[in-house]
């Protein structure tokens, strides 16, 4: 069949790139007798190759911390079949017991008004709640009963492709945005390939920089040092430009929770983009004058910002080891500026500058499993270890490389995001951190600011020299400096996706509250006997009985698919209150499950850009298809999925492909009559996220499909 | 044969080659550089990922040069310079052997790279070494 509804293509082959395939005839043979009938219409068909359903990473986080519903005690009852008991001589009236063992009554002062319904601060109401939730306990028809505690998934935000951030989670970024998700009045100054101002995650961000590359021939912008610290591209390798400056950018401040893109680990400090390495690399002097800038020192471009950046962050060094660039350092410290670095990627025990001067702070990179990644550097100066990826693996089984998802760009001026590993990626973790610590307390110095980073690290796993690792949570909580009245049970991390290979992983628990806890109990819902875990004690005076839980997972006997589970972990405060925290596992068994969509074939006129032809085909038979009725003409031959139903294919979150490849996108010229037998092509998601450096990668271009 | 090859590779490519579909036994030094593979694509042609440690590297293919059923792709590594600092991202270097260099006679492809630094004089241009192997 054939149609003239129009497609709407918004990108462009460029007719030098496209190529006039011809193809041969796929045409049957022809037995005895009769000539085979004159097909006054070409026939195309072939088949596609449709990627499986991707797992998707359980990113979410779960903490339970002690405020409650004002006056509410719930109670588990000894026998759900009968009716809730009469406890109102206790106290308590009930509110709700909507069946099943668990009912909530309302606690009721000495003159019998609810708690609830009087003007209480909340601590009266949580002694009341707890004085009644032992009175509850009276009565034999309750086993237990506690105040209603809140319980609630700390923030996340909706950012598009938040939910491949892994790196995120791995800090406790959400709890830590509970409390605070930065502000404009701090500034964060990134010495690096300068920035794409124009991408869409930096807007109303930037603040102005300088470009210190003092070669113009490196600089690829026409001169030496100028104030424009736009990043032109470095032609870093065959495939294109790093752009390396505003991935690293995007990591520290990247827009967060505005439906789109990526988040950042603070979402509204002002950036200040310093731009020292060119197209062979960042000039010790001009790395120096940069970071002088950035201090708001005597520098060679004779001018100071009109404030000062509040922390610098340099995912660049070198294994040499200059007094010039250290002196920099120094002088930008004495001025109050936070200084950190990456740490070197040689996977090397020798020190890396400037990460290793006394003056600069040093991070070395983990990766998704908390362990050093394979490219990092582990010299005794790293302090502080941080997301930094590994994209040689997927060990959360999400399809997508171990890498850290940020904002990038191309030579073509295409705004997208990619994952990239290396302790580029690390650093500005912890700068992002500290700009939230700033945020939350304005008054503290660059020295006060590293030592709460240094004070409140958490364990990784088995990292070099006894490394710990950053800890949004922990820090932001120690910037406030108000000092927490109830217990906050958190584990790091809330949840786990074993993906199809990995067998065992380490879950770290701590009490971020006052107090203590003393674990009780654990379950699992629902029942999962491919599991198993381990309590270890926690030290004296850690504020909770154990802290660490080591899971081990097996899947002999399991069936194909998905399985997860919640383990459900239950401590007692120091008044013997329960406090509870549910994690989340999951594991694949066997392949991937299959791709159930049906994908729509669209045969597209390269002339008129009108769809002339259309299939629909689905996993049942194979992804095979066949478009008949084909008038002679040139043609692109395309399919995909519309899961949103709006008549386009095509577009961000759908399955794409192109004939042969969307790569190279080839024409199509069709005989009249012809038959065209094997097109066979693969379809990927167009996600704007490129996985490969380097790679062509699909952007979304819309085409209309026929109804 | 272009006479400009390092004689090393010369020498191995005529006593290992004549005749033979094998590879002959390198006597090329053993690579020490950056990760490097190479995959026989579908058209001839032969896709080599150079993955270095930072920024600031350069790869580059120099010549091919064929002797029956080997070929040996010579690339150039440029590491950067020891004064110079680079951003610490892991980054790929991606390069093609064009169908139409490799007879298809050659079905050998061995990818040699020789390691310069910015910055640095050379008396004696550096000898490639033996990264990878792909048969096609």
């Amino acid at each position: 069949m054939h149609s003239t509804h129009s497609s709407r293509l918004s990108f462009s082959i460029p007719c030098a790139l496209l190529g006039v395939l011809s193809v041969l005839a796929g045409c049957g043979g022809g037995g005895g007798g009769g000539a085979p009938p004159v097909q006054a219409k070409a026939i195309l068909s072939g088949d596609l190759r449709v990627p499986a359903l991707a797992v998707r990473t359980a990113a979410r986080t779960f903490q339970v911390d002690a405020p409650m519903v004002p006056g509410e005690v719930v109670v588990w009852l000894e026998d759900p079949a009968a009716p809730p008991p009469d406890l109102s001589s206790q106290g308590l009236e009930l509110l709700r017991a909507p069946g099943g063992p668990i009912a909530v009554y309302r606690a009721r002062d000495s003159l019998g008004k609810p708690l609830a319904a009087m003007a209480l601060r909340v601590e009266d109401s949580a002694e009341h709640a707890t004085c009644a939730a032992a009175a509850a306990l009276v009565s034999d028809a309750v086993v237990c009963a506690s105040p209603n505690y809140l319980c609630r998934v700390a923030l996340e935000p909706d950012d598009t492709h938040y939910d491949k951030q892994w790196h995120y989670p791995q800090i406790n970024l959400p709890q830590a945005w509970d409390l605070t998700q930065g502000s404009n009045n701090v500034i964060v100054a990134v010495l690096d390939t300068g920035i794409v101002s124009r991408h869409p995650e930096f807007q109303g961000r930037l603040i102005a920089g300088f470009d210190f590359v003092s070669d113009p021939a490196s600089a690829r912008d026409g001169d030496g040092i100028d104030p424009d610290p736009e990043d032109p591209g470095d032609l870093a390798t065959p495939q294109g430009s790093s752009f390396h400056g505003t991935h690293v950018t995007g990591t520290i401040g990247a827009n967060g929770n505005n439906r789109q893109g990526v988040a950042g680990v603070d979402w509204n400090c002002r950036l200040m983009p310093v731009r020292v390495l060119g197209m062979n690399g960042g000039a010790v002097a001009d790395i120096a004058n940069g970071i002088l800038f950035a201090a708001g020192l005597p520098n060679a471009s004779n001018t100071v910002p009109p404030r000062r950046a509040d922390i610098v962050n340099m995912s660049l060094g070198g294994p040499g080891n200059s007094p010039v660039l250290e002196q920099a350092c120094n002088a930008a410290a004495n001025a109050g500026a936070l200084l950190i670095a990456a740490a070197g990627n040689d996977n090397s025990p020798n020190p890396n500058s400037p990460a290793a001067f006394a003056s600069v702070l040093s991070v070395g990179a983990v990766d998704l499993v908390r362990s050093r990644a394979p490219y990092s550097n582990f010299h005794t100066s790293i302090e502080i270890w941080a997301p930094g990826g590994d994209m040689t693996a997927d060990r959360n089984g999400d399809q997508f490389p171990d890498g850290v998802l940020s904002c990038m760009a191309d030579d073509q001026g295409r705004h997208f995001f990619s994952f990239e590993n290396g302790t580029s990626m690390a650093a500005p973790h912890v700068a992002g951190v500290a700009a939230l610590i700033k945020a939350a307390n304005p008054a503290l110095s660059a020295a006060q600011i590293r030592q709460i980073l240094l004070n409140t690290t958490v364990p990784g796993n088995n990292l070099p020299n006894g490394g710990r690792m950053v800890d949004a949570l922990g820090a932001v909580q120690a910037a406030t400096g108000a000092p927490p009245t109830q217990p906050l049970l958190v584990a790091t991390p809330a949840a786990f996706d074993f993906g199809p290979t990995l067998t065992q992983t380490e879950i770290g628990l701590a009490n971020r509250g006052a107090g203590t806890l003393t674990f009780e109990t654990a379950s699992l819902q629902p029942d999962a006997p491919w599991f198993s875990g381990t309590l270890f004690n926690a030290p004296p005076s850690s504020g909770i009985s154990h802290d660490r839980l080591e899971v081990q997972v097996d899947r002999t006997g399991l069936a194909n698919g998905v399985h997860q589970t919640r383990l459900l972990l239950v401590f007692r405060d120091a008044q013997n209150q329960p406090v509870q925290i549910g994690i989340d596992f999951r594991l694949q068994v066997g392949d991937t499950p299959p791709n159930r969509d049906d994908i729509f074939v669209l045969l597209v006129d390269l002339v008129t850009f009108e769809t002339r032809a259309q299939a629909v085909t689905n996993a049942a038979t194979n992804f095979a298809f066949t478009l008949t009725g084909i008038d002679a003409g040139t043609y692109l031959l395309v399919a995909g999925t519309d899961r949103d139903n709006n008549g386009f294919i095509g577009e961000e979150g759908e399955l794409f492909g192109a004939f042969p490849s969307l790569d190279t996108p080839l024409a199509l010229q069709v005989a009249a009559s012809q038959r065209i037998s094997g097109l066979s092509f693969s379809l990927q998601e167009l996600i704007v996220i490129q996985a490969e450096r380097g790679g062509r990668f699909p952007l979304p271009i819309a085409i209309r499909r026929l109804p | 044969m272009r006479n400009h090859l390092p004689s090393a590779v010369l020498l191995l490519l005529a006593a290992g080659c004549a005749g033979r579909d094998t590879m002959p036994e390198p006597e090329a030094k053993e690579w020490h550089g950056p990760p490097v593979r190479a995959v026989a694509a579908a058209n001839g042609a032969v896709d080599v990922v150079l993955t270095a440690p930072t920024l600031g590297y350069r790869f580059e293919l120099q010549d091919v040069a064929v002797e029956g059923a080997v070929a040996a792709a010579i690339f150039k590594l440029t590491t950067p310079a020891a004064d110079v600092l680079t951003g610490q991202m892991i980054t790929e270097h991606r390069l093609q052997i064009p169908a139409e260099r490799l007879p298809a006679a050659a079905r050998t492809v061995q990818i040699r790279v020789a390691t310069w630094q910015d910055g640095v004089h050379y008396v004696m241009p550096p000898e490639p070494e033996l990264a990878a192997t792909v048969r096609r």
